[in-house]
């Protein structure tokens, strides 16, 4: 059914290096391989979950395709144009199509704006309407997300962590972008809040036919706002999927230890947890061939030489980086 | 009952310019040896509040204003600020959410970790250092001779709350009293330190007071937990108990507002409005306004607290049901 959409967002081979600690004389830079080859498909109208523990690179992933950091090499295609070649003129208006939500509700307002001011500037970066046509998208924007215009005057200190998420994605909203980035937009709420922004952010997708880069350490949140998921370790796409292929036959060693650690709020279940040793490694220095060798448990010689590549499993969309997928 | 620690009808109040607030109010519980108990709630609820107050080392313009701790007996609230310092590292001991902030930068983990064995114990500096290499190699940590000469800038996140739990430890407290030990921590780094703490407790018949924002967790490790909302009790009793039959609305809520894991929902379901401003604690059940079973009395009268089943329930519903014991 998904086969069908349109595809609205393209990386191919997209790749970030930050380039870290030097040495004297700057002769052999370091270099952090944040995003590492990256190529993803994003569908118009679905939403696409991204999972990975922290330092994975998966913000970094979502900012580059925003070019809000420039990439180091590969291309990012936008409706099928290459916006990576866009100068700035170009992606000055590109911008209005392509918005963000971030994780914290508290350092993401300016504490100096007014609701409505928070609401309105994007509205007047771009010179869309008059000043009365714009005060009502302003409203009506905040009706959606359900903020009363009665709190246009506020300032962001007067509201609670939920209702702040509200004016950020108000203001992600009021130019009727189609594609968001959600980068743990809701991973700075308590549970009962975090439902209701969840709802507000599905209602807002169906309604405004929204397309969605749902970005998350969280699992169970992406596998319910998701309709496919990726998940990421150290830079690279380990596993992609339907979220039922996903979550229902994961293939990834890495896939199956991050869902078997997820802690399940049942008192009666006793699972079996695939408990991983060690850590993320460091960056700067990612293992050799498969980077999850050091800490997968069915590592073999192969795996610790050759870079496994992202390929097709079965017939559906399920595609996994793992050189012992069917095996295991 | 032969518990550990009971606290019975604690409250805790801070000064504010507006006068005083109480965030903690009347909050009874008690803690058997070996017992692991969950504290649950949202932000702002008193959790932290409740365990620093154990400890005593709430911030200057808080005081605990009503009510007792008692350690084996002996109310902690008697006891002098000297005596507390023989308890605490030592009988009861805590580990902290952020393990970056509570370890000191500028000192090796080595001396980090020998202080309280040898300001409890009475250890040589020799002994302490053999004690504190063997504590490392308990909580998982690989080549614990060379750790002891690091500092905590040169762990990871997770190795450092080994670190933080090591400290904990190492005098082998009756009581461990650990608040969000994993919220900083990713999934896999997470189930790893859940892991080991149920396997201290195993060892050492430590009891802990965990928590924690995460049901998840919570019935996964705890054996008792205790579910707060605006520093007061809302329901307190066995997990099963709670998870198979939560009778307060707010659990109720609390625990369908979580996403599932193993089936697809379209909407989930939420708790209207957000919790109450410290200050502005409305007048009956603090919950009322967010019920979806409120009546006219929830908004006048407080409950009190019920016991049904093998659980206690602070709401109205339950009243008649209260089987007398």
């Amino acid at each position: 059914m998904t086969n069908e959409k349109p595809i609205l967002v393209e990386t191919k081979e997209l790749t970030k290096y930050f380039t870290g600690k030097k040495d004297l004389l700057n002769l052999h830079p370091q270099e952090v391989k944040a995003v590492d080859h990256v190529n993803l498909t994003i569908r118009r109208g679905e939403t696409l979950g991204l999972v990975g523990e922290s330092g994975c690179g998966k913000s970094t992933l979502g900012r580059v395709i925003l070019r809000l950091i420039p990439m180091t090499s590969g291309q990012v295609f936008y409706e099928g144009v290459d916006i990576g070649a866009y100068d700035k003129k170009q992606m000055w208006q590109m911008r209005k199509k392509m918005q963000i939500i971030f994780q914290d509700p508290y350092s993401s307002l300016n504490p100096r704006m007014t609701v409505y001011d928070l609401v309105r500037a994007p509205l007047d970066v771009f010179g869309i309407g008059t000043t009365e046509e714009r005060r009502e998208m302003v409203i009506s924007i905040l009706n959606d997300v359900g903020l009363d215009r009665q709190y246009l005057n506020r300032f962001p200190h007067e509201f609670s962590g939920g209702q702040r998420q509200r004016i950020g994605i108000a203001r992600a909203l009021v130019l009727n972008p189609e594609f968001v980035v959600c980068d743990e937009a809701v991973s700075a709420l308590d549970v009962s809040v975090r439902a209701q922004v969840l709802n507000l952010m599905c209602r807002m997708q169906e309604k405004r036919r929204l397309t969605y880069l749902f970005i998350s350490h969280d699992l169970s949140v992406v596998r319910h706002v998701s309709d496919r998921v990726a998940v990421m370790y150290l830079g690279s796409v380990v596993e992609i999927g339907t979220k039922h292929e996903l979550y229902g036959s994961p293939l990834h060693p890495y896939t199956r230890a991050l869902l078997s650690a997820i802690p399940i709020p049942d008192a009666n279940r006793k699972r079996n947890r695939i408990i991983l040793e060690g850590d993320v490694p460091n960056a700067y220095h990612p293992p050799a061939g498969c980077r999850f060798h050091t800490r997968c448990p069915y590592a073999t010689e192969q795996c610790s030489q050759e870079v496994p590549v992202l390929r097709q499993v079965g017939d559906g969309e399920h595609m996994v980086a793992c050189h012992r997928a069917e095996e295991v | 009952m032969d518990s550990l620690l009971s606290v019975k009808d604690l409250q805790v109040q801070f000064q504010t310019k507006k006068g005083f607030i109480t965030s903690v109010d009347g909050i009874s519980f008690s803690v058997k040896r070996g017992e692991i108990l969950g504290i649950v709630g949202e932000s702002g609820c008193g959790k932290s509040v409740t365990s620093l107050s154990i400890l005593q080392l709430l911030a200057s313009n808080g005081k605990i204003s009503r009510g007792s701790i008692c350690l084996e007996g002996k109310d902690l609230l008697t006891l002098s600020e000297h005596e507390m310092c023989g308890i605490r590292g030592n009988e009861i001991s805590m580990i902290f959410q952020d393990p970056m902030t509570a370890l000191n930068p500028t000192l090796t983990i080595g001396t980090q970790l020998m202080e309280p064995l040898m300001l409890h114990q009475g250890y040589s500096k020799k002994e302490a250092w053999k004690e504190a290499v063997e504590v490392l190699k308990k909580v998982g940590i690989a080549a614990p001779e060379k750790r002891m000469k690091e500092y905590p800038h040169q762990l990871s996140g997770g190795m450092r709350q080994r670190v933080m739990i090591a400290m904990a430890v190492s005098c082998a407290p009756k009581l461990l009293i650990a608040d969000e030990p994993t919220t900083a921590l990713d999934v896999t780094i997470q189930a790893q330190i859940l892991e080991l703490m149920l396997d201290l407790r195993q060892k050492m018949n430590t009891a802990i007071i965990l928590i924690t924002h995460d049901m998840g967790v919570v019935a996964e490790t705890a054996d008792h937990i205790l579910v707060l909302y605006a520093g007061k009790v809302v329901e307190y009793g066995s997990v099963k108990e709670i998870f198979n039959t939560p009778r307060h609305p707010y659990t109720q809520g609390l625990l369908h507002s979580i996403p599932p894991l193993g089936e697809d929902v379209d909407e989930l379901h939420t708790i209207e409005g957000t919790v109450p401003a410290p200050g502005q604690m409305p007048e009956g059940c603090r919950f009322s306004p967010r019920c979806p079973c409120a009546r006219e009395r929830c908004k006048k009268e407080q409950p009190g607290v019920y016991h049904v089943g093998d659980a206690q329930v602070s709401c109205f519903m339950y009243e008649g049901d209260q089987d007398d014991k």
